[in-house]
């Protein structure tokens, strides 16, 4: 066929048209511009022959674009309410799905700055029926054999993070560190930006520090290497320091110290160490996971150890993930998800709610578009038209909602709980911006084209009866759009609200002890002088500390623990018990290590028999205290004092005999049930590492909140250079410990009501504007002697009815999906009935009240007024 | 509202009857457009003159319907322009139209005629 012509080709025609006219009325005697001019005035409006020829060819998509965007714009800006409800609505919820998404790229999909970090795994173990956790470290027994015997791996390394104390000449912090095993650097496939990585011949005396310490210790002078400096327990040598980009295994990680697992130094059945492993190419986790699986088997065989190790070997089996997955847990993992998805749904509502403005404004405009149809407009143009004003609208929403994600991120994450790893690298960057954009386009098209659709169809009866007859038809999509509405808006209200159930019930568990009150810190005391008869020095520091706190006015009870409950992980330990004069395999304990008045201070109750005495926290002894369920589970059925059991630690391999047993504490988690609690003297194991580094005391005083002063006199008097961290109350530890669930649960909150106001700002829109449009046949119905009651009875049911369907569906909704969040829900079920009709009857209660205002008005309507209306 | 529908056929009834008169003029040889509307004027004894603002958009259609075609040619006094000529399928249609404008013109002017209207046939 013929091709297009373009505007260039047509715009000549029209000179040639000109210059031909004007030479004809030359011919006749006028003067050439006098001619030139008159040709022009006879052409008439040049302009408007160009846009005809512009709407019959539409030669060129860009410069339509173009146009079609003024055109919006002027149409618009008409409008301001209109521009200034859906832009803002839009930005908003765009914004929100923009912050949100950005976090989520960030902590879960993010690649580890490792080479091929796609290859990076983390084993783990599971042993069903065994007294481990569901998901446990292996041991470094686990990791050698590993090591020597896959053949699907590149690399492995194990260990174990911490604090410890770092001193340079004057100063003394303590700061994270990790020992890692040296193999770590060539399985990550990272390498110290300045000096070298350590080798066998270092043994555990060089450290590797972060580009961070070097920076605000030392200045960044890099003479810091081949110096020595004061690390955990021993004068360590600097030999190199890592790129800024290296944080592992978390984001405050400062200092490596060298080291490497060897077979004499493994103690069986401890299961805790991290190992992480580098795939070779192809090889999948799962592959990975039944080889390990496979030759973990050949354990025992090549240790020994006892039979129940045996036993658990047996059962076990390797669990293989990406080390991206390990370091955010499922807990993080279903609350970054659940929040992306409750604004994404927030997203829906808001573009529910502008598709519906769009679609109101398409039936007042309904008109328009009819005659413009009528004097030859073509259908598609009209589509375009309407359009390019939602796009309009919606990249304006994509732009604002940018700026409103670059400005509120800041604040969330300022609002977001410590624990979640790799939040420091989230920002807005292109990728954020390209995909809101595009988004935004989205919306345009879910938004503009069914309205456009709409409007644009060929009804002239319209034109005839001016534009009233409003059809079924499009009073049906309006009213899917509140169904949609009002169901999104109520699985959001159900979810929000089973978080809130879930932590109103986990502030009501009881965790065996007192936060009030209470105040905690911790000292780290210059352990090379206290080298000489370590056990007794400590005891008598311990013991000087504690009693000048307990002389402090106010202060009722002092105590110390090695582990705080509800805050960092209480180390798990084998033990073997007498029971009934035979010596048998234990289960795994919680190893805690406590002195002073520790039960009494936090308030756990003495059940049976007594607490450690004063004399017990200066001298090596060997008493426990047991929790109840400890008591039970090493002896079932007998009385628990002076029962004996023998830690796996303990290098004397002495027994110790149980002198008091009392009430169980949540000691790790809120919802966990009672831990099996082993109490052993501050000072009363061998094993310096885990029971006498650095304790937290614990000090019970109504001036809880202002000792911090105090304390750090007492123990600069004490021990001059000691650090003093770890400063809190235990309110602090307690309320810390929920903030993850608070944090969900808070920001769930907001998106909800968020939801909920749309909907119903989304179902009174659709109403009055029904009213509006009835306003003749309401009018008519009153003047036939309908009462103002009954008028406003039957709107406000016809809302109503909208609002059960979208609530039928949004209980179905939420039933299915509430599961997911099953991570975060503590004590309810995910279905909860309660929950799901109390929330079901809020939403009908809100879409009465979104009903009743257009209603009051519906029946306000004067017959006389409403018949006159045009 | 009836005044906007009268005004909607009475722009039908011109652009129907504007594509007549160009037919009927290309029918006697290619023109270009201003040569079109001088042949319209000169043939009308000088009363139709063309709105040019509505000639083009006319000839566009005309030519986007494959009944007239367009090529650049040079123009008597030597200017470049635009001449159109009829299609072989304009050509039909200039007859379709015509005996449909004859049949109209026919019964407008026996409506028009003098006299009592007749019995039912």
């Amino acid at each position: 066929m013929f091709g297009r012509r373009s505007q260039d080709d047509f715009e000549d025609e029209i000179r040639s048209h000109l210059a031909l006219e004007a030479e004809r009325l030359r011919r006749r005697g006028m003067s050439p511009p006098d001619a030139e001019r008159a040709a022009r005035r006879a052409f008439g409006n040049i302009g408007v022959a160009e846009d005809r020829f512009y709407q019959a060819q539409r030669f060129s998509w860009l410069q339509d674009a173009g146009r079609d965007v003024r055109h919006a714009w002027r149409a618009l800006r008409r409008h301001p309410v209109f521009l200034l409800t859906t832009v803002g609505t839009l930005a908003l919820a765009m914004g929100a799905v923009t912050g949100m998404s950005s976090v989520v790229k960030a902590v879960l999909f993010e690649p580890l700055p490792f080479p091929a970090p796609d290859r990076l795994v983390s084993v783990s173990g599971v042993s069903p029926g065994s007294d481990l956790p569901e998901r446990f470290d292996p041991g470094a027994e686990f990791y050698l054999q590993y090591k020597e015997r896959s053949a699907l791996i590149d690399g492995i390394f194990t260990g174990q993070r911490g604090s410890s104390t770092f001193r340079t000449g004057d100063r003394v912090e303590r700061i994270e560190m990790a020992w890692p095993s040296n193999d770590m650097y060539s399985t990550l496939g990272v390498r110290p930006a300045i000096g070298r990585l350590p080798v066998p011949e270092d043994g555990d005396a060089a450290v590797l520090i972060s580009d961070q310490l070097w920076s605000s210790w030392f200045g960044r002078d890099s003479s810091v290497i081949g110096k020595s400096f004061f690390v955990s327990d021993s004068m360590k040598q600097v030999i190199g320091i890592m790129p800024p980009d290296f944080r592992f295994p978390s984001d405050n990680t400062m200092l490596w110290i060298s080291g490497e697992v060897r077979s004499e130094d493994i103690r069986l059945g401890r299961f805790d160490r991290p190992v992480f492993a580098r795939l070779k190419a192809g090889v999948t986790p799962g592959q990975l996971a039944n080889e390990l699986t496979r030759i973990a088997r050949e354990v025992p065989e090549r240790f020994g150890g006892t039979p129940a190790f045996g036993r658990i070997v047996q059962n076990h089996r390797a669990f293989v993930e990406p080390v991206l997955d390990r370091m955010v847990g499922p807990a993080v993992r279903t609350s970054l998800w659940l929040l992306l998805g409750s604004v994404s749904v927030v997203l829906l509502i808001a573009c529910a709610n502008v598709a519906n403005l769009f679609l109101v404004r398409a039936e007042g405009r309904a008109r328009d578009m009819a005659l413009r149809r009528a004097i030859g407009a073509t259908r598609s143009r009209l589509v375009r038209l309407q359009l390019a004003e939602s796009a309009l609208v919606a990249m304006a929403g994509g732009v604002l909602a940018i700026v409103i994600s670059r400005v509120s991120l800041p604040l969330f994450l300022h609002a977001a709980p410590e624990g979640i790893p790799r939040l420091a690298v989230t920002g807005i960057d292109a990728w954020a911006i390209i995909t809101t954009l595009g988004v935004a386009m989205l919306v345009a098209l879910t938004c503009g084209l069914v309205p456009a659709l709409r409007a644009s169809a060929p009804d002239l009866r319209r034109l005839r009866d001016g534009g009233r007859g409003a059809t079924g038809g499009r009073r049906w999509g309006r009213d899917l759009l509140v169904i949609g509405q009002t169901a999104l808006a109520l699985v959001l209200l159900i979810g929000s609200a089973l978080l809130m159930q879930s932590f109103d019930r986990l502030r009501r568990v009881d965790p065996g002890y007192q936060t009030a009150n209470l105040y905690t810190f911790q000292f780290a005391p210059d352990q090379p002088a206290l080298n000489d008869g370590p056990a007794r020095r400590w005891g008598e520091l311990h013991s000087n500390v504690m009693d000048r706190l307990r002389a402090l006015p106010g202060v009722s009870a002092v105590g110390a623990v090695n582990n705080l409950p509800l805050d960092e992980s209480t180390p798990s330990a084998r033990v073997q018990i007498e029971r009934d004069g035979a010596e048998v395999e234990g289960p795994l304990i919680k190893a805690n290590f406590s002195g002073g008045d520790y039960f009494t201070a936090v308030g756990v109750e003495l059940l049976q028999g007594r607490v450690f005495t004063r004399d017990e926290l200066q001298v090596p002894h060997s008493n426990v205290v047991v929790s109840r369920s400890a008591a039970l589970k090493l002896w079932p059925g007998r009385d628990a004092i002076g029962q004996r059991l023998r830690p796996e630690f303990d290098r004397r391999q002495s027994w110790f005999t149980v002198v008091g047993v009392v009430d169980d504490v949540k000691q790790e988690d809120w919802r966990g049930a009672g831990d099996v609690n082993v109490y052993f003297g501050l000072i009363g194991s061998s094993d310096s590492s885990w029971s006498m580094s650095s304790p937290a005391y614990v000090v019970k005083s109504s001036r809880a909140e202002a000792l911090r002063e105090e304390v750090r006199a007492i123990v600069h008097s004490v021990a001059p250079e000691a650090p003093v961290y770890r400063e809190y109350t235990l309110d602090y530890l307690a309320r810390r410990s929920m903030i993850e669930l608070s944090f969900t649960m808070l920001t769930l909150g907001v998106v909800s009501a968020l939801a909920l106001l749309l909907g119903a700002i989304g179902l009174y829109g659709v109403l009055s504007y029904v009213v509006a449009e009835r306003t003749r046949e309401i009018g008519v119905r009153m003047a036939l002697g309908a009462t103002a009651k009954a008028v406003r009875r039957q709107v406000v049911s016809q809302g109503v009815r909208v609002v059960l369907v979208g609530v039928a569906i949004g209980l179905g909704a939420a039933a299915s999906s509430t599961h997911l969040m099953q991570a975060l829900l503590y004590g309810i079920s995910a279905v909860d009935p309660l929950v799901f009709a109390t929330m079901a009857a809020v939403m009908v209660l809100i879409g009465v009240a979104a009903s009743y205002l257009p209603a009051r008005r519906a029946s306000g309507v004067d017959p006389m007024v409403s018949l006159r209306n045009d | 509202m009836p005044t906007r529908s009268d005004a909607n056929e009475r722009d039908s009834l011109l652009q129907g009857t504007l594509d007549l008169l160009i037919l009927r003029i290309l029918e006697l040889g290619p023109h270009h457009g201003h040569g079109i509307t001088i042949a319209i004027l000169a043939r009308s004894g000088e009363t139709l003159i063309v709105d040019h603002g509505s000639l083009y958009p006319a000839l566009q259609r005309l030519e986007q319907r494959g009944w007239i075609k367009g090529d650049w040619g040079t123009s008597e006094n030597n200017r470049r322009a635009r001449f159109y000529s009829l299609t072989a399928s304009g050509r039909r249609r200039f007859a379709l139209e015509t005996s449909r404008w004859n049949r109209l013109v026919d019964s407008i002017a026996r409506v028009m005629e003098p006299g009592p209207t007749p019995e039912k046939a």
